[in-house]
């Protein structure tokens, strides 16, 4: 068949199932979009050039550099679980609109069509739409990676100083339109499985009903099966990572996502049986119908709910993630800080004036200062290996303030260019030259060791602020005192700078902490709630389009419409009740698997993680769920009632 | 010639198998046709698939001239289909998104001999339906839709004709024009298999073959719609 033969017979094709169509497109292109702001983010930033120094120095400029180079790992996360999340919604949309499109595959086949060229010619077909949908989405993203950048930057992903020339990266806009153009035909290629066409009378009959009637095979569950007993086996006996490792909110999600994704052909169709024979009291016949139809349409059951399930379990798995580390800190600060006014002054003068006025009062046990900088550049490292925090504090005083765990060498010993290290990889005797902005540069020899979570990084006395001279900022006194004390030093203190008691301190401290767990998951997953709902709303229309040759046998049957549309609100809500007892349950495996490695934190953790918030959303996520259904069935229904 | 020798299909779902073929044999001559009639359940359609090669038998053969349908490739099936033979259903099969002369044309765009538009149009236009050449299956009625599934057989050189209750979705007047058009297949020297429930249609074939449980029970040459009527009425109340 000739392109100039086929192209009246595909376009007939969109234009028969334009709506189906524009779903995947909108899919595909908001796929595209995302994927291709990101990697032109990327790209860009991980070759250095295009970081913007024309009003900097090369100071600024060095540390701007370091500061991009250590948000590569950030970025490559984000375009991996951007594409990989893509290609399986994308996946599951074209699948949906090739169920819509059987009886015609099997009509194909009645016409001699061999089971290659149906293949062959619908790869063809997502090849012309794909090209059609991803050139302009490429530009779009292109376009938009400026501003997504901004958007990072707003929500503290880059510094405020960091300034971008993206340009017109051709090759990468070349190389993410090709990608997706090739996605999208290995995703029609795949989508349409031999079982749908070979079987020429099936394909024919099956849209009579509707029915899909798509069990999932036998290679499949084994395929599943091994993959969650795979998966069990590493949750259970991999090496402890850590729990409160800062990429476990990464990872987690990961965790669960997967195995829900591999086993929800099998758990969906299982617990929505159950629920629909629980459910009959509630819901009537339509329970029984939808457990009936559960071990029937198993393949349907599931991807309606996966994108369901990506979105929650990615959520939460972030949720999860993120509650340890944050369950340590608030443990870290109520017991290892014994601070009882914390003061936040302006500047190092300030710090330098309130520690003069208050040093010597009486009741006052210790002062430290601290101030936190990354405006200092390593020699010795390459730039981009990691960015350090140094933290200038008052070395001599601090172990009367902070509870102090030291792993090696000797605290006390600490002091002018002898610095205390919290970096696992630093070694008693490790030095580290740093440059300033103003060209001086120290040695620093790390004199002791320690495990802290209130700080990370190099612990540098607070005198070598003068030698250095870098722009700090968290600048801040801690002062241990006696109650009698804390009202005098508030007073006196009170004009320079604003003061906290050690309990409000750790509430900002906490709050702090939630809004950059909050940030960031927006920041790293955004794209990916953004591509599931828009999955969920596609894939529901479709699926409920695709059941019109049922609705109007229903409709022969003398059920009414409004019985119809019922029975499908009735699936809805077992769908997404199904959804949720195997979230509950995924959630707790892993909550369980990551919490309870210390178990004197897990009242913590468990507390720490925003359990309304993703309650909250799961309730919304369902609403959407039962509109969306509730709208399809109204048009599906339209026409059926004759 | 088709043949089938010996014929029997079982239908399994895992748990139940129910004969739907027994030990049928018969076979139908280049220019003939055939209706195959019986009461419901009794094998009529699973016959027609088996001998279309829609369905591979479960036991015995069948040939078509040197090909054997049962073990054949996909591949040999999806060319008789092509080029070779001829589907006319109840439900028309004809593709919403595709025109009518779209529809009568689509067997060539898989690599089938080529069907110049005019051999199209006339093949339209022998059903009556030169003025319907552009409009889509949806603005067809019935009769029409049934009349360009025909032609699209007609477009191409058939050697055999398979029609699953082709007038059953039509009016009568309809019904007996379609029939017509079927008589036609048989007149260029294509085999015509037909299965019905209708005698008047049956009455249409050259012969009658009468199945009841998958068996073929009987055969009648020259029907005549009444002759029909009064062995299925014998059929149906044996069968009780």
């Amino acid at each position: 068949m000739t392109v100039a033969q086929q192209l009246p017979v595909s376009l007939g094709f969109v234009r028969r199932h334009r709506a189906a169509y524009v779903g995947v497109a909108i899919l595909l292109s908001i796929a595209t979009v995302a994927a291709t702001a990101e990697m032109v983010l990327f790209t860009g930033l991980a070759s250095g050039q295009a970081v913007r120094i024309d009003s900097m120095s090369e100071f600024d400029a060095r540390v701007v550099r370091a500061a991009v180079s250590a948000s590569q790992g950030i970025l490559q996360v984000m375009c991996f679980t951007t594409v990989v999340i893509a290609l399986v919604l994308v996946y599951l949309g074209f699948r949906n609109m090739l169920a819509l499109r059987r009886r015609e595959l099997g009509q194909l086949r009645l016409a001699g069509a061999s089971v290659l060229r149906v293949r062959v010619m619908v790869t063809g077909e997502a090849f012309v739409f794909a090209t059609l949908v991803v050139i302009p989405s490429v530009l779009i993203g292109g376009l938009l990676a400026h501003p997504f950048y901004l958007l990072l930057q707003a929500v503290g992903v880059f510094g405020k100083t960091l300034r971008v020339d993206f340009g017109f990266p051709v090759l990468t806009l070349a190389l993410v339109a090709g990608g997706m153009i090739l996605c999208s035909m290995v995703a029609a290629w795949l989508s349409l499985r031999s079982k749908q066409t070979n079987d020429v009378l099936a394909a024919l009959e099956a849209s009579a009903t509707g029915t899909q009637g798509e069990k999932m095979s036998a290679t499949r569950i084994v395929i599943a099966a091994a993959s969650v007993v795979g998966l069990a086996a590493f949750l259970i006996f991999m090496p402890d990572t850590g729990s409160e490792n800062p990429v476990a909110s990464i990872i987690v999600p990961l965790l669960i996502i997967f195995p829900l994704g591999a086993l929800a052909p099998v758990l969906v169709p299982v617990v929505a049986r159950a629920l629909g024979w629980l459910l009959r009291p509630l819901i009537g016949g339509s329970g029984v119908l939808v457990a009936q139809r559960a071990s029937r349409d198993s393949q349907r059951f599931a991807s309606n709910v996966l994108p369901l399930l990506i979105l929650m379990g990615v959520m939460g798995g972030f949720a999860i993630g993120a509650g340890p580390d944050q369950a340590t800190m608030q443990d870290d600060y109520h017991s290892k800080l014994d601070a009882d006014l914390i003061v936040e002054p302006s500047s190092v003068k300030d710090a330098d004036t309130v520690t003069g006025d208050i040093g010597n009062m009486q009741g006052v046990n210790a002062v430290v200062r601290s101030a936190a900088t990354t405006r200092l550049i390593e020699q010795g490292r390459a730039d981009g290996t990691f960015l350090t925090v140094f933290n200038f504090v008052d070395l001599d005083a601090y172990q009367d303030v902070f509870e102090t765990d030291v792993t090696t060498g000797d605290f006390d010993s600490a002091g002018g260019a002898a610095v205390v290290s919290t970096r696992e990889s630093d070694k008693v005797g490790d030095t580290v030259t740093v440059e300033a902005p103003s060209g001086t540069t120290a040695t620093l020899t790390v004199a002791a060791v320690i495990t802290s979570r209130i700080y990370t990084g190099l612990l540098v006395d607070w005198q070598m602020l003068q030698t250095l001279d870098p722009e700090v900022w968290d600048i801040r006194v801690f002062v241990s005192a006696d109650s009698a004390a804390v009202s005098d030093i508030t007073a006196r203190v009170d004009d320079l700078a604003p003061t906290m008691t050690k309990d409000e301190f750790i509430q900002t401290r906490v709050e702090l902490r939630q809004s950059n767990a909050a940030t960031g998951n927006i920041a790293l997953f955004g794209t990916i709630y953004g591509l599931a709902i828009v999955a969920m709303i596609q894939g529901l229309t479709a699926s409920v389009m695709n059941r019109r040759g049922e609705f109007r046998l229903l409709s022969l049957l003398g059920i009414s419409r409004a019985r119809t549309i019922g029975t499908l609100l009735s699936e809805a809500l077992v769908l997404i009740v199904s959804s949720g007892v195997l979230l509950a349950g995924a959630f707790a495996f892993i909550a369980w698997r990551y919490l309870a490695q210390d178990p004197t934190k897990m009242a913590t953790a468990v507390g720490a993680i925003p359990w309304g918030d993703i309650a909250l959303t799961f309730v919304g996520m369902g609403l959407l769920f039962t509109a969306t259904v509730f709208i399809a069935a109204v048009v599906a229904t339209r026409n059926t009632q004759r | 010639m088709l043949t089938a020798t010996g014929l029997g299909h079982t239908f399994s779902n895992g748990r139940v198998e129910t004969l739907a073929l027994d030990g049928v044999s018969c076979a139908f001559e280049p220019g003939s046709f055939t209706a195959i009639m019986g009461p419901s359940g009794s094998g009529k359609s699973t016959l027609l698939y088996c001998l279309a090669g829609l369905i591979r038998a479960s036991a015995g053969s069948v040939t078509f001239d040197a090909t054997e349908l049962t073990t054949a490739k996909q591949r040999q099936l999806d060319l008789l289909r092509r080029d070779e033979f001829g589907f006319i259903f109840q439900s028309f099969n004809l593709i919403d998104a595709l025109t009518a002369l779209q529809n009568v044309t689509l067997p060539s765009l898989f690599g089938g001999a080529a069907i110049p538009r005019e051999q199209a149009v006339n093949a339209l236009a022998n059903v009556g339906l030169s003025e319907k050449v552009k409009s889509y299956p949806a603005e067809l009625s019935g009769g029409q839709q049934q009349r360009v599934a025909i032609a699209r057989a007609l477009a191409q050189t058939r050697r055999v004709i398979f029609a699953d209750e082709p007038t059953g979705a039509l009016d009568r007047k309809s019904g007996f024009l379609v029939m017509d058009q079927l008589r036609r297949f048989r007149d260029v020297g294509t085999s015509v298999v037909m299965v019905t429930h209708d005698p008047q249609i049956a009455a249409y074939a050259d012969r009658v073959l009468f199945l009841v449980d998958g068996r073929l029970v009987d055969t009648m040459d020259a029907p005549t719609a009444e002759a029909v009527s009064s062995r299925m009425t014998g059929l149906e109340s044996a069968a009780r």
